[in-house]
């Protein structure tokens, strides 16, 4: 039982860590987009 | 077990595809939008992707992985929490800060530069020198990771690693500063995740997987095993509470950004870069558990050593260059962000604010004296990590300066009675204070014991209360202040001075807290805070507004 929890205490921060990029890919990628459209650069 | 090797032309590979690929990302932003202002701020007016991407990137370093690591191996399963939990809590704490500063000062570059403003040149010059003390350090550290990094798991040498990792960093910031940073940040930052996620779990398994929880449980101590080590506390979590938040408010990096991103994502972005650091660095840090559990003992007893010797004992040549890239990607994205810091301060808060006339400094000559200063800095770093000198007593230093200056910085933004000279006595007696404890010429025996005693409870009470403040106000913040005081009074008192390095930290807060509070009772100052907006405003006015229309 405690392996089980270790084992989830180990791999619960990478989880975390896909879901981050994935916000920071996909609100890039919405930016980058606009800004496209908008004829501008992001920055 | 052997440790296994890239190749070199494997290394040159990899350095040219990282290096190169930012360099071209950063020829994106062209010449003809060369900007002073832009330089330094990147407009004004970035979109929360690269915001957050470029606050998570300069927030983790190489240094804060192999420390996560290191605190798991020490301290046990709760080291890496009390590494990262708090270093990305910090990071929450002071976005209502940057809030109220961007409000004040919409056009600013620098804290410092605010500071000026607000108080005249030697504040500034206090919080402007340890910017620029701890940004060269920050170099030098990275370069020194580096190389190491380098010389353990290729076949180049240690000061060839330097050198390649200062020339590839100088080579995509020199021209385009911050811009360059943040937008290379965004790749940096992609790849330094995506290692994460494949990595750790990945030498999980490959080291045994759960069975290495129940086989080697015998190798850890009682307190090692525990949520709620005492040791993990006292030892790496309570003085880095008190550590980080000083770092978080006096590091131009972070402030650098604040100014950077659209007024609307500063919560946003603070909040994502918070998930974003701690995930990556406690997640991290789950190696130096690992390492703990299979009894192994780190690379001639540094154990610095044990992520690098981690990924070299279990990767195969293609994850181990995934690796490589992470910290790679680590040492670049806060090398390139402590050079845009040493040049905006070169540019504003000695050039601009102090050597120029007012409203009369050269936009042209800005931009060349912050490249110069990249240039510089690169040298100095090089110089030093190359001939390894002892950069510790320094990095107190900075530690010290920044923990003494945060109530003052964080009340001058608030209250309008904090004057020059109760911001500059508390800072130097706070100063004073912090190195008689830390380096022991005070010895804290009887009164002085006692003394000490309770005002680190009142430095752990002002910690507490800026906190609070942050969020939910000046009364608010008085009360979890006296609060967490009396809570940690019964037994902080007759034990604390027992603990310098901590006692240190808290009584550089305690005594700052108090002397500036004191002496703007006494001799108020009366600011009007809406001077600031008119006092910090561009240089590159024409360049500007023609970028603009």
């Amino acid at each position: 039982m405690m392996s089980y929890w270790m084992t989830a205490y180990v791999l619960v921060w990478p989880a975390l860590v896909a879901v981050v990029l994935s916000v920071l890919v996909l609100s890039f990628y919405r930016e980058w987009r606009t800004a496209r459209k908008a004829g501008r650069s992001m920055i | 077990m052997d440790l296994q090797q890239l190749s070199l032309p494997l290394t040159i590979c990899l350095l040219v595809v990282f290096f190169g690929g930012t360099f071209v990302v950063s020829l994106q932003i062209g010449r003809k939008r060369e900007n002073a202002d832009s330089y330094m701020n990147a407009g004004s007016e970035v979109g929360f992707g690269i915001s957050a991407a470029s606050m998570t990137a300069t927030w983790i370093w190489a240094a804060s992985l192999y420390a996560s690591a290191t605190s798991g191996y020490t301290f046990g399963v709760s080291g890496p929490l009390h590494y990262g939990l708090w270093g990305a809590l910090m990071i929450l704490f002071i976005y209502p800060f940057g809030k109220r500063i961007r409000s004040l000062a919409p056009d600013a570059h620098s804290l410092a530069e605010i500071l000026h403003a607000r108080h005249g040149s030697s504040s500034q010059l206090i919080l402007a020198g340890s910017n620029i003390i701890g940004s060269i350090l920050s170099l030098v550290s990275n370069y020194i990771a580096g190389g190491v990094l380098i010389a353990m798991l290729t076949p180049l040498s240690f000061s060839t690693g330097i050198l390649v990792i200062a020339a590839g960093v100088l080579l995509y910031t020199l021209w385009s500063g911050l811009r360059a940073s943040i937008l290379t940040d965004f790749i940096q930052v992609c790849a330094m995740l995506l290692a994460v996620i494949i990595l750790v779990p990945t030498i999980f398994y490959l080291a045994g997987g759960p069975d290495v929880f129940r086989e080697g449980q015998s190798n850890l101590n009682p307190q090692q095993l525990s949520f709620f080590s005492s040791d993990a506390f006292f030892n790496q979590g309570a003085p880095y509470i008190a550590a980080v938040l000083a770092y978080a408010i006096g590091n131009q990096t972070i402030a650098q950004r604040l100014f950077a991103v659209r007024p609307d994502k500063i919560k946003a972005t603070f909040v994502t870069a918070t998930v974003g650091y701690g995930a990556t660095v406690i997640g991290i840090g789950m190696l130096g558990v690992l390492a703990l559990y299979l009894g192994i003992e780190p690379l001639d007893g540094d154990v610095n050593n044990l992520v690098p010797q981690l990924a070299a004992s279990y990767l195969g040549a293609g994850l181990l260059s995934l690796f490589f890239i992470l910290i790679i990607g680590a040492m670049a994205s806060t090398a390139d962000s402590d050079l845009s810091a040493l040049s905006s301060i070169v540019m504003t808060d000695i050039y601009g604010r102090n050597i120029a006339r007012p409203g009369k400094a050269n936009p042209r000559l800005m931009l060349l004296l912050g490249r110069l200063t990249m240039v510089a800095s690169t040298a100095l770093a090089v110089y030093i990590a190359s001939n390894r000198l002892n950069i510790l007593e320094l990095l107190v230093l900075v530690g010290a300066i920044w923990g003494a200056l945060v109530f003052p910085v964080i009340a001058s933004f608030y209250w309008r009675k904090v004057s020059n000279t109760a911001f500059s006595v508390a800072v130097l007696v706070a100063l004073a204070s912090f190195f008689a404890v830390r380096f022991e010429f005070v010895s804290l025996s009887g009164a002085t014991a006692l003394l000490a005693d309770v005002l680190s409870v009142i430095g752990a009470g002002v910690i507490a209360g800026l906190m609070a403040f942050g969020f939910w106000g000046a009364r608010a913040g008085v009360l979890t202040g006296v609060i967490a005081a009396a809570v940690i009074a019964p037994f902080g008192i007759g034990f604390l001075h027992t603990q310098p390095v901590l006692t240190a930290s808290l009584l550089a807060y305690a005594v700052s807290a108090v002397l500036c509070v004191g002496i703007s009772l006494l001799r108020p100052d009366n600011f009007d805070f809406s001077r600031l907006a008119r006092a910090t405003g561009r240089f590159d006015v024409a360049q500007t507004d023609a970028m603009r229309s």
